[in-house]
């Protein structure tokens, strides 16, 4: 995961936006989103990171921490942000155009894992608001983290 | 052992996501894909996941996973990123299977697919380490990429020229042994510190390819070549010389070629007692001295300084001091 440009972080913050998948969902209409049609493949759902319908309205925050904190794939196609609740999601871009951004979570065995707390727990504690500090002690606790 | 390693492609019957497909991998008779989905008590070989990630994945960390077996100690995250299936990611959940190559051999090791939250499937390989040749197992990636390819037609996302890209670089003698150099230290393609390479590269005109090979996966990371130079330095100062008995130097190693690492130590040390006529049991230091050409209470006290000389090079030191058999002592040069 390469450090990202000021400019980089500064341009994703005003254009990057969120548009739930569906696909990451095992009941997609308690989040507002259209039924998934057809037979599901084997996607990661959010409801094992037990995310529930009313934290939507926290997705746009919670991508402008990641941004924020430099959680940037190398093809800027992919961003992670950590939640309140310690869990790490990665956003993957849907429409490049509209910089639309769809997430699922991490599972906690994935390796990006670690990455992307060490990351975000250094600006956290660097830079970040209390908020942020309390998420990456939450995460390092979920994940069990040293 | 087996030299039966696949990566397959099927189409996926059921209407949904378009780019997914069937995936499966196969090693010998298992399928290291093989799950049970939750509300199912039936086991599927396939996930249905799409192909490019995974394709993708295999590009971006093809040297690594062909050159770079784990670290001596653990399978830390840097590691895993560019080795461990579940790497993959992209929204799926990948089997829990790591991939290294260790020369001429390629081994693949499944681990348990253990977790404390409520999944949609669960992975129900056996954890096992199996080794194929490592030409299987490149034969295994290629085919793969071939396949996706010939599956997504014009919309590969760049793959095609991503592929050709590693062709090249796999062609060439002169970037392929940087490449390797680069993996053995743990770095990305073009993520290691040129002068590190470089000053590797120089190395291996003195004391040999191989040796060098051995000398960067012992000490990974940027400050390698300062540790190996501080090593040598200390190895060319000690005045401890012994001579290793040249039966060494004949025992063929290939013949095991796909033992995992304990058998083929066990079967290298039987031969080794053998030609020394050394019987099975602790090797008393009279006897070791005796074997090594050293006075005995050298055994005891001139250990520490050279831990870190792996045994090729060694071999290479012993040749360039002209001394025929004889070589710095260090720790790892027990029978």
């Amino acid at each position: 995961m390469p450090i990202p440009p000021n400019d980089l972080i500064e341009r994703m913050l005003d254009t990057v936006h969120y548009e739930g998948s569906s696909k990451h969902k095992l009941h997609p209409h308690l989040f507002r989103l259209e039924p998934f049609n057809g037979d599901r493949d084997d996607a990661t759902l959010c409801d094992e990171a037990d995310f529930r319908p009313d934290q939507m309205a926290d997705i746009p925050t919670l991508l402008q921490r990641g941004i924020r904190a430099g959680l940037i794939g190398h093809t800027e196609r992919v961003l992670w942000t950590v939640a309140d609740d310690g869990w790490i999601f990665e956003a993957r871009e849907t429409n490049r155009e509209t910089a639309r951004f769809h997430g699922y979570p991490v599972l906690p065995e994935e390796s990006i894992g670690r990455l992307v707390f060490d990351r975000f727990a250094n600006w956290a504690n660097a830079r970040g608001a209390r908020a942020d500090r309390a998420a990456a002690d939450t995460c390092r606790l979920r994940h069990d983290f040293r | 052992m087996t030299d039966r390693f696949q990566i397959l492609i099927e189409p996926r019957p059921a209407a949904g996501d378009p780019a997914t497909r069937r995936l499966a991998v196969r090693l010998g008779d298992a399928w290291l894909t093989q799950l049970i989905r939750r509300g199912s008590d039936r086991p599927d070989r396939c996930l249905e996941a799409p192909p490019l990630p995974l394709a993708f994945w295999f590009l971006d960390n093809w040297w690594r996973i062909r050159c770079e077996p784990p670290p001596q100690r653990d399978f830390p995250a840097q590691w895993r990123l560019a080795h461990h299936l579940l790497s993959v990611g992209a929204g799926y959940p990948w089997p829990n299977v790591s991939l290294w190559g260790e020369g001429s051999r390629f081994a693949v090791m499944v681990h348990a697919d253990t977790h404390n939250i409520q999944r949609s499937l669960r992975f129900v390989a056996e954890p096992a380490l199996e080794y194929v040749a490592s030409s299987t197992a490149e034969r295994a990636i290629d085919t793969f990429i071939d396949d996706v390819l010939q599956d997504a037609g014009s919309d590969c996302d760049g793959l095609d020229q991503e592929y050709r890209d590693l062709h090249a670089e796999r062609a060439d003698p002169l970037v392929s042994r940087w490449r390797r150099l680069e993996a053995l230290l743990g770095f990305d393609p073009d993520g290691a510190p040129e002068a590190v390479v470089a000053g590797y590269e120089t190395m291996s005109e003195r004391f040999g390819v191989e040796s060098i090979e051995e000398a960067a996966l012992a000490q990974q990371g940027g400050h390698s070549i300062n540790a190996l130079q501080a090593t040598l330095g200390a190895a060319e100062a000690s005045k401890v010389i012994l001579r290793t008995p040249s039966t060494i130097d004949h025992i063929e190693l290939n013949r095991h070629q796909l033992h995992p690492p304990w058998r083929l130590a066990a079967a290298t040390a039987a031969e080794l007692r053998q030609r020394l006529r050394v019987l099975p049991g602790p090797i008393r230091n009279p006897r070791l001295s005796e074997v090594l050409g050293i006075r005995i209470d050298r055994l005891a006290t001139q250990l520490a300084a050279l831990g870190a000389l792996r045994p090729s090079l060694a071999r290479r030191f012993r040749q360039r001091q002209q001394t025929c058999a004889e070589v710095p002592l260090g720790p790892w040069q027990t029978l």
